[in-house]
Order: C-alpha cells, then structure tokens, then sequence
C-alpha cells in the first residue's frame, strides 16, 4: 500500500508547484485595487500550499526508488524539496505576525519557496525524462545532414544519435533502468544488472538487438511498448555495428559493408541537390508568372523544393528569345524539356547559365554535334535524351566530358553501335539506353483479312469485300475451297457471289510472315419462308426479332445477346414453318448456339415432319445430338438433316432440350437454355 | 466564384441550369480551355475563363516532387488469375485435386457462383513457371514478353481488395468506394494538376474485348466519371474506327468557321448564364465546347497511327495493326503519353475464367503480354519511362481452387479478393523487384499485404501528391480517393 502512494508522488508533485504558483500570484495581483478582495484568501491558499507539499515531500520520501536513479540527483531533489517544504511553512509564519520587520522578510521569502520549487522541479524533471531532456532542441544534433558520409564516425554519426533519440531516456546517468546507462562509452561497455548488452560480432545473441527483435508485446521488449520504436533501417545498422565489432572511434568508410547498408547510409548522406537548394535564391511568384503566360509550362518541383521543372516540349513556338528567358533563370532549372520543338543548335548558346540542369530533354529535334560543346557546359546534368537527333559518334565522343552523366538515351540518333560502345567503354557508369533490340521482334506474323458481306445469308447474289487495316498488304483469295497462296487471285475490289461459297483469304506482305487463313461460308437460302409459327413465346430477354429471327438471313453470333437468337429457358419448342406453296423439300437446316458457361446447350433432339395442309403431319427424320461433356467456349453449329426428297408446304421441327445442366456443370441441374436461329429449307 | 453556398446549391441542382438556360444574352466571349493551376500557360487568349477554371483545382504546388507525370493504367478486367501468371505455387501441384481446408478460408465470403460448392478442391496452373532477369522473377509461360521486362517491373503479390464481384470491384479500384458515384482517379488527377496538354483533355479512356471471354462483363463509363467533381474532370474515351471520339466532327454541311461562330455565341450565352447563377457546370460545358473544338485538329492526327514504322506495329505485335484491340490501344497509349496526356486508362476486358480457364487465359494472355512488354520497352527507348508510371492489373483475383469440375486438363476460378498480383512500372517505382508473398496455396496474404487504398495512395504520391491532402467538399464532407484509409507503399518506391 505505501508503495502504492509512493508511486502517486509524479501525480501528487503537480499539485504544490500549481497552488505555490496561484499564491504568488495571487499576492501581487492583491496590491492593486481590482484584486484587493484576494488578500482575504491569502491565509487559505497558503494553507493549502503547505498541506500539498507536505504530501508531496511524504510520498516522495516512500516512492520505491528501484536503484535504477543517479542518486546525486535524487539527493538533490530531495533538498530541494525539502527547502520549498520548510521555506513555505516559514512563509505561512510571516504572513501571520504584521510586524514590519516580518513584513519585508515575506516577499523575499516567497521567492526562495519559488525558487526551491522550480529547482526541485527541474531535478524531479531529469530523474524521469533524462537531463538533457530540456536542452534536447538545443543541441540539435540528430538532425544533421552527412555531407561524406565516409569520413564520419559510425558512433557518432549513426550509434549514438540513435540510442539517443530511442534509449538515452531511461538508460542515462540520471535515470539507469535496469543498471544501464548507455550514454557513455564506459558505462554502454558495463551493461546493466544483467552483464553486458552487446556481444563483439555477435548483433542477434548481443541482449540489445535480441530485446530490440522481441515482439512488442513481450515484457522483455526494448524500447518498452508505448516508446517511440526503432525503424528497420536503424536496426539493420546497429546490427552492421555490433557485427563489425561495436567500434567508437572509426570511420565509417573503412568499415566493409553490405549492398543494403550502402542502401541505408545513403539515405544518410546530404545530397548535391540539398546544398544546391540551401543556395538558392526565392524566386518571385511574378516572375513565373510572367513566363507561364507565354506558354511555357513550369512548375517548382514540389511545396518545399525550389527547383523549376519546364517544359516546351512540343511546342512549335519556340524562339530563342523565349528560351532566353528560361536560362536567365540560372540554377532555378532542374529539369528542362525542349523536345519536338523544331530547336536548332544556336538556340541553346546560353544553356551553361542553367548551372543545376539534372534532366535534359532534346529528343527528336534537328540538332547535331554542335549542341555537345552547350552540354559539357552543364556540371551537374545526370540525365540527357538525344534520342532521334543528328548528334552521332563524335558527338558522343565529345560529350564524355560531362562526367556527371547517369543516362543517356541515344536511340534513333546517329550514333553506330561502334560508337556507342566506345562511348561506354570510357564512361562505364554512365546507362546507355539505345532502343530495344530489333530482332527480338523481327518475325512477326500478320493478320488474316476480314470477309465482309451485308449479311451471312443472301438470296440472288452479294458482295463480298475483304479488308486490311494495315498498309502495303496483299489479299489473296479463293471461292472453291482450296487454300489460297501468292497464285491464288489478287484482290482487288469487292465481288459478287451467286452460290453457296467458301471464300478463304489469306494476307502477304514484305519482310512479314504470311497470316492464317481466314474463311467464311456465305450460304444462300433455301425457300423463302413465308410464315412462322412458334408453339411457345422464347423468353423475353433473348426473343430476337420474334419469329421472323429464324427466317431473316441473318446468323446469330457466338454472342447469344445480341438481337438474332430465340432463347428458351427450361423448356422445349415446336417451330411451324410455312413456305406459302408446295415445294420440293430435301434438306432441313436450323442453327443453335451452345454456350456452357452462359447454361446454353444445343437442343438434345430435333424431330422434322412435314404436311401439305398443316393438319395431317408425317414423321420424316430426327437427329440426336450428343450432350457436351465439358465446358467450352461458345459454339455455332447448323444441324442439317436430310429427308427424302417430298412435297410438302409446311415443316415442323420439334425440338427437344436437355432442359437441365449436367452433373459435370459447375451449377448441375440448374434449368439451361436453348438458343435457335435460322431455318433454311431446301 | 460567387458565394459557396449559392454554388454548392447549383452543384446538387443542375436542373437550374436547364430550367433557365433559354434566356438572356451576354457578354464576355472565351475560349481557351484551363490552362492548368500547376502548370500554368497552356493558352492565354481568355483570362476570364481560365483563371475561374485554375481555381476550381485543387492544388497549387505538388506536395512531393513527383516522380512520375503521367500515368497509363492498363486495367485488366474481370480478375486475372494470379497462378496462371505471376504467382508460382509448387505446393499446389502436389496438393492438386485435395479439399481447400476450412482453416485455411477461414470464412472467406464466396460469390454465389461456388458458394453451393460441396467441395474446393486444390487447382494447380496449367502452365509452367521459370525465373527471368537478373531479379530471378517467376513468370508463367504465358507471358514470355512480360518475361524480357522482368528487370523493368515491379510484382505485387500481395494486393488485397474488399469486393467479390466485378462491378464493385473495378469500381473500388477506380475510384476508392465500392458504391458508383465517386470520381475516377484520373478524374482526381484531372481535378488536382489539370490538363498538361491545351489540346487534349487530360484523361483519355480506350476499350478493347479479349479472347478469353468475349463476351464477358460490360463495363459502364461512371468507371472514368468525374463523380461529384466539375464534368470537366471525366475521362473522354476514344474508340477505334472513323469516329474516335463520338459527336466529335462537325455534322454534315457544318464548317469549321460557322462552327467556331456558334460556338463563340454558345459560350456567351452559357457566360450570361453563369453570370446570373454561377453554376460551375456552365463553366464545365463552356470549356468542354472549346475542348471538342480544339480535338476536332489534336485527335485525327493523334489516331492516324500509319505514321509509326513497321518495326514498332511488329513490336506491339500483329494485333496492333488492328484498331480496337488491346495492342492497338497500347500504341496509341504511347501517343498520348507522348502528347502528355495525365491520366491514360486503358481497359482491357475479358479476364473472368470462371470455366474453361486453361484454353481462356491462353487467348487473353497471348491478347496483352507482348504489346504490355512492347509498350514498357518503346517508353524506355524514347526515354518516357522514367516519368510514366504504368500499372497492369485487375480487380482481384481468382481462388486456389477450381471453379465446378478439376479434371485433368480443364478447370474454372472463382473471384477472390484476398490476394491477388499486379506489377507498376516506370516513374518512381523500383525495377526488377517482387514485393509482398501469399501462402503456399496462395490463399492468403503472409507478407507485405497492400491494400487497393494503398495502392491509390502510392500512385497520387508518385505523382506528386498527398492523398490526404487532395480533397473535394460534397454535401457537407471533404470526400478524398482514399477515403481514410491509405498508406504509401514506401518499400516499392525507387
């Protein structure tokens, strides 16, 4: 239990210094008239500063202190609380007794309680937060950008402003957590009560990276849940430092290092572009203004980032005068694109005045060599595209001199391989970016044509076109069925067709391969169909152009929504055709759709009879076909069945479906459809 | 702009705008469409306009350096199946055909497509993987295009979304809310930086249907809307054939004089108008007048892709030749990105392997994997890599187990929203890497898992803004892409 109130005496502290405060305020405002009435509560107020401390100093006089305190500090504290205890007890003393003598001790009196408090206050302060806890923004050192990061200390420059920021508040000389201080290289070496804490060379079995690597919610996890936690990269590199010895004294240049640390310690390292940007001047908002005006696009990089990024990039504008204007701009530009502006080489004469220029775009312009001697001006270009330009070997040669260079980009200029390869060869770390390998891609192979006709159907006769969308092909073509090859005819314009035919096509064309062939069967109808009658409406979602859909010379797709199939969900159909008159008849054609991903099916049987006076029908012929035994992607099949060749007027075609999906369906046994199209008669 | 309150009354009620729109006659003629906040000076003739439109954008300055100034987003829609592609699962070949554990689903909610299922058995890819690059990636035999780019592109295995079907889905992706009504990220992108390019606008849609299921999912143009955001914002799809961009040309009989002439008078009754109500849509319709005017000359020239040499439709391959078609839109994604075009979305669609998957995503990956590679390789030549972001991926993946019958050449995927792979490359992001890792049974996310909120997040940073801070008020809330969720994938920027 006394523990307990012992562990209140952080909490119990606030009230003593609050009300010391409130009382000195108080005092003074007293002396003016406002506030005289306050003089009253005096007496009171006091009071209750004395109960408050005395509390406070008892709580703090049981906290369990847990050795884990720098016990000069504690003692510090202590006296200093001890003197506010004592210093506002004698202060209660002197209000009381008028005399005058006592009565010009009690000002100064006050201020000796206010100072005993604000002191132990700032120890109380150290034991808890650390005593640098307050000059922290002051010294300011773990903000600091590494120019070379080499040339630094690991210690100093990584190790300690790490511990400082995530460990150095419990683990200080004040306040040692555990019986470690990890402020100074002595006590980091001593460790806590449990021995050391790191092992040389040896980061995952040193106690600091194990408790480090601990889950979070394990008790033994350093920094303790709820504290501010080391970043992945901060671990990676205090393991890289335990590893290679836990050195305090050694540069981090000499220290040998993994892809990954390097990775890190960049990220360290104060780039050239922030100490050029530290250099530069505001630009006025005007100024930008102006320019945007005539149409040049420029924005600064971001809402921290000065440097402008502009762009005249295909914009046939382009004047010397205007680009003049850029350039004065000086070390503002970062990024300049001129490509595809019609630039011509003199323009760029003053392009050294851009001295921070990183990316230059001068792509697919009229510019030659004489635009390198502008380039090598620039010192800090990283990136340049020349690309489909005139610039060609000596040129490139020429702009070695700009050792700066990461990428290049070259392709269509006039640069040979030769060149850019001795180029490469004197600038290794420079990416050449040269186009892609041609070959890779040289057989290709080209599409078929397409065979158009106004219908799939027709009656006399139809035209047939064949296009390519593409220059410079050839179609050849053949209408008896054979496959079509460079001897086959030549199309030229479209032609007629009068029969049922086959048309085949292929596409030829240079330095191609020659395409598939692409086939298609115009058919031409049967009888014309005079009327059709169906036994049941087809569902309303796919009901076509109602009954005329079978009869209008026009194919359904494989797409069964689009506007040319009669579809019926669950159920069978009987279709009625009558020719109009009395025909000779030996050939019964109807399509279907099968879709087994979209539950089409073709129809399980079709039964035809024919009549001459639709009343007494005679049984002609049936076809069974085979349910799918697997999915597949949609299928058009015509279902031609042949009958003794009769008169007759009118045909029924009884169609049978399989009414259900099959067991192997991924929804069996849910009602499926059938999809018909057109009937030809013959 | 005249008083917020009035102009957020005409932005719930457009209807003002139509009720009154037949009177009054007005003063000051304009043109020019915005000249962006950020980049200001596309165009000068029409202060009025322009300036009015720079203020209706959000940002003045990029938050960040930007990395990447623009974006092509090649959406592959329907869920592609991250076995049969990116994300190599040995285990399941030795488990092939045995029940998905409980344990492992963990409750998972199925779609109603399998979720009467009376079993899950284990479905391994068809289709064999090897590593390719220097960076040792897994790719599938599918894509051995993809595979020449493995350097290039960054995998993310561990992409995770919140929807099971498509439409919520795409739209979660596009726009940061399951629920239609929220603007597109280009729209965002639009909105915050403006059109780089006087013109053409500055998020441009192109559609293509794959042969793995033709005749899938549509998809409903509210995925490029503007949402809340001014109609100025939404993105403008281009197609393939005569009309590139629909009631773009003059109709018959119509010049191009007479045509500017009603169009100067149209704007100063729309300016009259906006004068009197302070609509922001009127301006929205003035400055899409003068975008359709100026695309009448940026578009013809922009589509007529005969001027590219036969080595590049090769490279793209055949398919390129054909207008329409993924390879196609590739192309002249290139063009638009060359044209700095913001915020390119192409959609390529038929990724739903529900059935037949081994022969369906043959077809669909042989439809995109040599004009995606073509389209990194051409950006990287002309040296537009290093500031084009592009993205590859749809709206969640497909399940571990089959769909319906495992036999042993034929199987389905169900949607899955768990895990599922995209790559980005180009501006910002760091090549040649493979970041995050599912289970063994590829079933859940175990490593680095990111969010489609991340996603959004990590984009906006790279290009050059907070996603935090890029806001837009609507009845009475500050709505953002990301909603409040969203956290920068650090680890994949380079």
């Amino acid at each position: 239990m006394g523990e307990l109130i012992g562990r209140l005496h952080p909490l119990i502290v606030h009230l003593p210094i609050g009300i010391l405060i409130l009382a000195f305020l108080m005092e003074v405002a007293s002396y003016s008239k406002r506030y005289k009435k306050l003089k009253v509560a005096m007496p009171f107020v006091l009071k209750v500063v004395i109960a408050s401390s005395l509390i406070a100093w008892f709580t703090g006089w049981i906290m369990p202190k847990e050795g884990a305190f720098d016990e000069r500090l504690v003692s510090l504290h202590f006296w200093m609380a001890t003197g506010m205890v004592v210093s506002s007890l004698f202060l209660y003393f002197l209000y009381e007794h008028k005399s005058t003598l006592f009565r010009r001790l009690y000002l100064p009196c006050f201020l000796l309680a206010l100072s005993f408090l604000t002191l132990a206050g700032h120890f109380g302060g150290s034991l808890t937060h650390g005593e640098d806890f307050l000059t922290a923004p002051l010294s300011n050192n773990s903000e600091q950008i590494i120019e070379d990061i080499d040339s630094m200390d690991i210690y100093a420059a990584l190790i300690r402003p790490l511990l400082e920021n995530k460990c150095y508040n419990c683990h200080n000389a004040g306040k040692q957590k555990g019986g470690l201080n990890m402020k100074t290289e002595e006590s980091f070496l001593a460790g806590g009560d449990n021995g050391p804490i790191v092992l040389k060379g040896n980061a995952l079995l040193s106690p600091l990276v194990k408790r480090i690597l601990l889950p979070i919610e394990e008790k033994e996890h350093m920094p303790p849940k709820g504290k501010k936690q080391p970043t992945s990269d901060e671990i990676a590199l205090l393991e890289w430092w335990i590893e290679k010895g836990h050195p305090f004294k050694k540069k981090i240049g000499s220290i040998e290092r993994s892809e990954a640390i390097d990775e890190i310690l960049k990220g360290y390292e104060k780039s050239q572009e922030d100490i050029d940007i530290e250099k530069l001047e505001p630009l006025s908002a005007s100024t930008l203004d102006k320019l945007s005006r005539t149409g040049i696009r420029i924005h600064a990089l971001s809402e921290t980032n000065p440097f402008l990024v502009i762009s005249m990039g295909r914009d046939s504008s382009i004047t010397k005068q205007k680009l003049n204007k850029i350039f004065d701009l000086g070390e503002h530009v970062y990024e300049l694109d001129l490509a595809s502006s019609g630039l011509s080489e003199n323009m760029l004469s003053n392009l050294k005045k851009l001295k921070n220029l990183r990316i230059l775009k001068l792509q697919d312009n009229p510019i030659g060599n004489s635009v390198i001697k502008y380039i090598n001006s620039l010192k800090k270009l990283k990136s340049l595209n020349i690309y489909n330009t005139e610039i060609d070997d000596a040129g490139l040669m020429e702009l070695s001199e700009t050792k700066t260079l990461e990428t290049v980009y070259v392709w269509k200029s006039k640069a040979t391989q030769n060149g850019i390869k001795k180029y490469n060869e004197m600038n290794p770390l420079v990416t050449i970016q040269n186009g892609i390998d041609s070959e890779l891609f040289q057989v290709a192979q080209l599409k078929p044509p397409i065979i158009q006709t106004e219908n799939s159907m027709f009656e006399d006769s139809t035209s047939v076109e064949l296009i390519i969308n593409f220059r410079d092909v050839d179609i050849y073509y053949t209408l008896d069925g054979s496959m079509p090859d460079t001897s086959s005819t030549l199309y030229k314009e479209p032609f007629l067709i009068h029969q049922t035919t086959t048309v085949k096509a292929i596409s030829v064309k240079k330095d191609w391969l020659t395409s598939e062939t692409e086939n298609l069967t115009i058919t031409k109808a049967g009888y014309e169909i005079a009327q059709v009658i169906l036994s049941n409406p087809p569902s309303e979602k796919y009901s076509g152009k109602e009954e005329s859909t079978l009869s209008d010379l026009n194919l359904g797709s494989l797409r069964f929504n689009d506007g040319s199939w009669l579809g019926y969900e669950g159920k069978d159909v009987t279709i009625t055709i009558d020719l109009g008159s009395t025909q000779l008849i030996s050939n019964v054609t109807l399509g279907a759709l099968e879709d087994t991903g979209s539950y089409i099916f073709f129809p399980k049987k079709i039964d035809v009879s024919t009549s001459l006076n639709n009343r007494n029908y005679s049984f002609k012929s049936n076809l069974k076909i085979a349910t799918a035994r697997e999915p597949h992607p949609a299928e058009y099949r015509s279902f031609s069945m042949q009958i003794d060749k009769h008169e007759a007027r009118y045909i029924q075609l009884n169609i049978k479906g399989t009414l259900k999906n099959p067991e192997w369906h991924p929804a069996p046994g849910a009602k499926n459809w059938i999809f018909i199209d057109e009937v030809i008669i013959n | 702009m005249k008083d917020p309150a009035e102009e957020r009354s005409y932005l719930l009620n457009r209807r003002a705008f139509l009720s009154k729109s037949s009177v009054g006659i007005g003063a000051a003629a304009l043109s020019s469409l915005l000249g962006s906040g950020l980049i200001s000076g596309c165009g000068n003739r029409q202060e009025n306009l322009s300036s009015v439109l720079q203020n209706s954008l959000a940002l003045q300055s990029f938050h960040f350096a930007p990395k990447a100034k623009r974006v092509i987003y090649l959406f592959q829609s329907g869920g592609p199946s991250q076995f049969e592609l990116f994300d190599y699962k040995p285990l399941l070949e030795k488990l092939r055909g045995q029940d998905l554990p409980e344990s492992v689903r963990q409750g998972q909610r199925l779609t109603g497509m399998t979720s009467g299922q009376d079993s899950f058995p284990l479905a391994s890819s068809m289709y064999s993987f090897k590593q390719h690059g220097q960076s040792g990636m897994w790719l599938s035999e599918l894509l051995p295009y993809t595979s020449l780019i493995a350097d290039d592109i960054c995998m993310i295995k561990s992409m995770h979304t919140e929807a099971i079907n498509h439409d919520p889905a795409v739209t979660f992706f596009q726009t940061g809310s399951q629920q239609p009504g929220r603007p597109s990220i280009g729209s965002w992108l639009s909105y915050g930086l403006g059109s780089e390019n006087k013109n053409l606008p500055g998020f441009c849609v192109l559609l293509s249907r794959g042969t793995g299921r033709p005749f899938g999912q549509p998809l409903y143009s509210r995925l490029w809307g503007n949402g809340f955001l001014h109609s100025l914002h939404q993105g403008v799809q281009f197609r393939s054939g005569k009309d590139p961009v629909l009631f773009l040309n003059n109709p018959e009989g119509i010049d191009a004089a007479s045509r500017r002439m009603m169009l100067d008078q149209v704007a100063e009754l729309n300016q009259k108008q906006y004068d009197e109500l302070g609509d922001p849509e009127i301006q929205s319709r003035i400055s899409q007048y003068e975008m359709a005017y100026k695309m009448q000359s940026s578009v013809p020239g922009l589509m007529d892709v005969s001027e590219e040499p036969d080595h590049i439709y090769k490279m793209y391959g055949p398919d390129s030749t054909v207008p329409g078609t993924f390879a196609s839109n590739c192309l002249l994604a290139r063009r638009l990105a060359e044209q700095d075009v913001r915020f390119i979305q192409l959609y390529h669609m038929g990724w739903d392997q529900h059935d037949n998957l081994p022969s369906a995503i043959k077809n669909q990956a042989r439809d995109v994997d040599q004009a995606s590679a073509a389209l990194i390789m051409d950006l990287k030549q002309r040296g537009m890599l290093d500031d084009t972001l592009v993205i590859w991926g749809g709206e969640f993946g497909r399940t571990n187990y089959s769909q319906g019958l495992l036999t042993d050449t034929n199987y389905g995927r169900d949607h899955h929203p768990r895990c599922f792979s995209i790559w980005m490359a180009g501006g910002g992001i760091k090549p040649g890497m493979v970041y995050g890792e599912t289970d063994e049974l590829g079933y859940n996310i175990v490593k680095n898992p990111v969010h489609v909120h991340d996603f959004q997040a990590t984009l906006m940073h790279l290009m050059g803004i907070d996603h935090e801070k890029l806001t837009f008020k609507y009845q009475g809330r500050r709505f953002r892409l990301t909603d409040v969720h969203g956290r920068v994938v650090n680890d994949i920027l380079s």
